[in-house]
């Protein structure tokens, strides 16, 4: 099968300058690190991971909105990097972001009416009665009730405003699209509503999906595939049935599992041995000065058990397929304990 | 240190009329120790929140009962003097004069933002997008060094005067640390639109945590944070707790993450408060006595997902019934297991909060009769 969408070796850079003493600094950033991975039409690929790894960067970059530093994107085998904005606008028909705060991407001033209205003159809806008629449907579709359309975007619930941003979204009719955190700061009851949605919407349009999100325990009933993304790199592609069975997994998974499984039990639970990932106070420890051997080689509790080889200090790993479709950028991927591990 | 909220309601100008968002709510924090208050989204949290600080967003704010704040050093603060709105005696409400509000304003200066500090939901609303986190952090922990130093007399004084950038950058890096962020130079020198959603999230809980609070309001704090953030948050609210003796209120809808914090809980749902009690006996599955809601919300909780938890509870905020218990309609146990006396009663009259276990009090009728029976010597 083709894929729809093709990132190759893609890299995001941000620098950040600021003048002091007449002099300017910069710190730069490396967001996202020579990612590469492919999505396939229909598919729904979610991608998780600790917070400022790059992820809704990585987003923006599929629908242009952040310029990548290096790399490639194929939409339909099309590389779109180099676009202008406007080369890209008929691209827009294809691939749309949702963002991660649905607030800040509604603007206030204007009703949920106005705000669909813009969405589908954009999308070449011009007379009147076919913009009503349009309305009509997506309302129908995100499940909206009709009296939201006169309401402002503070006067929306969470979940209502997720589904006008849906909905307006939906207008312009697009194949792709990319979820940031779509169901975040929601309830138990409206995340599974949103959730539904989301999955009769896949059905009923055929849409593929790019999840990006913290749940993991929503995240591994609904994806097909699962990146794991720590500090801008891909670090474990997991796939849907048998995602442990082979026993194998990256160390940061393994962590990220842990936290989940613990916190979402109802004992009082002990969580001080997470600190691995979590530089401590004192520590300081910085992923930037560690060029040579593998990055995360500092957090790795695998490596200090398997007494620190020489392996993990000198060669970056590569990703190493384990079982089919599973695969691990880390020199020793056997999970040692697996009953550790939630499946 | 201690807050009192006793029968506090809450008004919203709704047209011409006033809205009550939320009614009668009544509970304590004690020192050391936070109240998780949890409830589906449009239960009224937030606001009631806002409202008791009397922030301006939220005005008329509270119009009935008492707040009280207790500081470190046992002065009692009246918050509910913040609200822009007074009910006297049965009337209406009627808005304050803002010559009012300026002197509560100026009484209650050295509390807000500084002994009680509030982090909203949306991290990006606390933070100012024409700042650096520099500027906006070294602001607050400045301030806190200013307060210190005037405690500490004329000495102090001239130290502070001394008491260079460098040294307040210091305090900031080692708050930002201890949020675990990876480069918090970087983080400094950034602005807000610059930070991932989970990033502002830590950033404004480092504003918080700068000016030393007494007493803390979380909003959804694990909003956009990722597991592993999320267990050190519990790691570092539990240290807290310990360390300085920091209370506060946790709301949220995630009932696990509160329960891991929290030493008392409050259900919410359509602007009342139905049960309350400690966290231990709220969330337990086998505790014999729960509110119908909180066992709705447990089922939910429990099985994660797929199925369903029974039909969802109506929120009456908007239509509230003129008599009985305002839940009755979609109340499971109301519909399916009381018989036609007991209905009545629950048609007839609001219930009233009824102790089951010390310090727990569930606002159900059927604990009612228990109790009721109980005091006839069955
Ligand atoms: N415009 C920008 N200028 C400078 N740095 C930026 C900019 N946007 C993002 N960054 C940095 O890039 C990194 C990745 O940010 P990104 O928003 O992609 O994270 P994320 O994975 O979405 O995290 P979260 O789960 O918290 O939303 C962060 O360290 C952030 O500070
Ligand atoms: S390569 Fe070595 S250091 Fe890196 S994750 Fe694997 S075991 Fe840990
Ligand atoms: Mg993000």
């Amino acid at each position: 099968m083709q894929p729809v969408i093709e990132v190759q070796n893609l890299s995001k850079n941000f620098t950040i300058r600021y003048r002091e003493d007449w002099r300017v600094y910069t710190y730069s950033k490396q967001a996202v690190r020579n990612v590469s991975f492919s999505v396939f039409p229909g598919e729904i690929l979610a991608i998780v991971g600790e917070s400022g790894s790059g992820k809704t960067t990585l987003g923006k970059m599929m629908v242009n909105l952040v310029r990548p530093s290096s790399g490639q994107i194929l939409l339909n085998g099309q590389p779109v990097q180099r676009l202008s904005q406007r080369r890209f606008q008929p691209l827009r028909h294809l691939i749309q972001m949702v963002f991660q705060n649905p607030y800040a991407s509604l603007n206030p001033m204007m009703t949920v009416r106005e705000h669909l209205e813009e969405a589908l003159r954009l999308a070449d809806v011009t007379d009147p009665h076919a913009i009503e008629q349009e309305i009509q449907q997506l309302t129908q579709l995100v499940k909206l009730s009709p009296q939201v359309l006169t309401e402002y975007p503070d006067q929306l619930s969470g979940g209502e405003c997720r589904r006008v941003n849906l909905a307006r979204i939906l207008a312009r009719r697009p194949r792709i699209l990319i979820l940031d955190e779509p169901v975040a700061s929601l309830d138990f009851a409206i995340k599974q509503i949103i959730v539904d949605l989301l999955l009769e919407l896949h059905q009923k349009l055929g849409l593929t999906y790019i999840w990006i999100s913290h749940d993991l325990e929503i995240v591994q009933a609904v994806a097909h595939r699962i990146l794991v993304m720590f500090d801008g790199e891909i670090l474990e592609e997991i796939p849907r049935d048998g995602s442990r069975r082979d026993g194998c997994g990256h160390p940061y998974t393994e962590i990220l599992f842990t936290a989940a499984h613990r916190l979402h039990t109802w004992e009082q639970e002990d969580f001080s041995t997470l600190g691995a990932v979590l530089p401590q106070p004192t520590a300081g420890t910085t992923m930037a000065s560690r060029e040579r051997g593998c990055r995360f080689r500092s957090f790795c509790q695998r490596y200090r058990t398997i007494g620190r080889p020489k392996l993990c200090r000198e060669t970056p790993p590569r990703f190493k397929t384990v079982s089919q479709n599973h695969l691990v950028r880390c020199h020793f991927p056997w999970i040692e304990n697996p009953e550790v591990t939630p499946k | 240190m201690d807050l009192m909220v006793e029968g506090v309601s809450i008004a919203l100008q709704r047209g011409e009329e006033l809205a009550y968002p939320a009614r009668r709510i009544s509970f304590t924090v004690k020192p050391g120790e936070f109240l998780g208050l949890v409830g589906e989204s449009g239960s009224g949290k937030s606001l009631t929140m806002l409202a008791l600080l009397g922030l301006e967003s939220c005005s008329p704010g509270v119009v009935e009962g008492r707040v009280r704040y207790r500081s470190e050093q046992g002065q009692l603060y009246p918050l509910e003097g913040l609200s822009h709105y007074v009910r006297w005696h049965g009337g209406l409400p009627r808005k304050r004069t803002a010559a009012w509000q300026r002197t509560v304003y100026r009484r209650m200066k050295p509390l807000l933002g500084r002994r009680i500090a509030i982090i909203l939901q949306d991290a990006h609303k606390t933070l100012n997008p024409f700042l650096r986190i520099e500027d906006q952090l070294l602001e607050m922990v400045a301030r806190q060094g200013r307060a210190d130093a005037e405690k500490a007399g004329w000495w102090g004084r001239w130290r502070q005067r001394r008491s260079i950038h460098q040294q307040l950058r210091q305090e900031a890096l080692r708050l930002l640390k201890a949020l675990h962020f990876r480069d918090p130079e970087r983080v400094l020198r950034a602005y807000p639109h610059q930070l991932s959603g989970g990033m502002a999230q830590r950033v404004s809980l480092a504003l918080a945590l700068a000016s030393r609070p007494e007493f803390i309001i979380l909003d959804e704090p694990t909003t956009g944070l990722d597991v592993t953030l999320q267990a050190a948050l519990v790691d570092l609210i539990r240290q807290l707790k310990q360390e300085r003796r920091l209370s506060g209120i946790i709301v949220s809808h995630d009932l696990m993450f509160v329960g891991k914090v929290t030493e008392r809980m409050a259900i919410m749902f359509s602007g009342e408060l139905w049960e309350i009690g400690p966290t231990h006996n709220v969330i337990h599955p086998d505790f014999p006595w729960k509110h119908p809601y909180t066992s709705y919300l447990l089922s939910f909780a429990r099985q994660k997902r797929r199925g369903s938890a029974g039909p969802a509870f109506q929120n009456v905020l908007w239509q509230r019934p003129k008599q009985g218990c305002p839940l009755r309609k979609s109340c499971p146990v109301y519909l399916h297991q009381l018989d036609m006396e007991q209905r009545r009663q629950c048609d007839s009259a609001d219930p009233s909060p009824v102790p089951v276990f010390p310090e727990h009090y569930i606002r159900c009728w059927q604990y009612a009769w228990e109790e009721q029976k109980h005091a006839a010597g069955y």
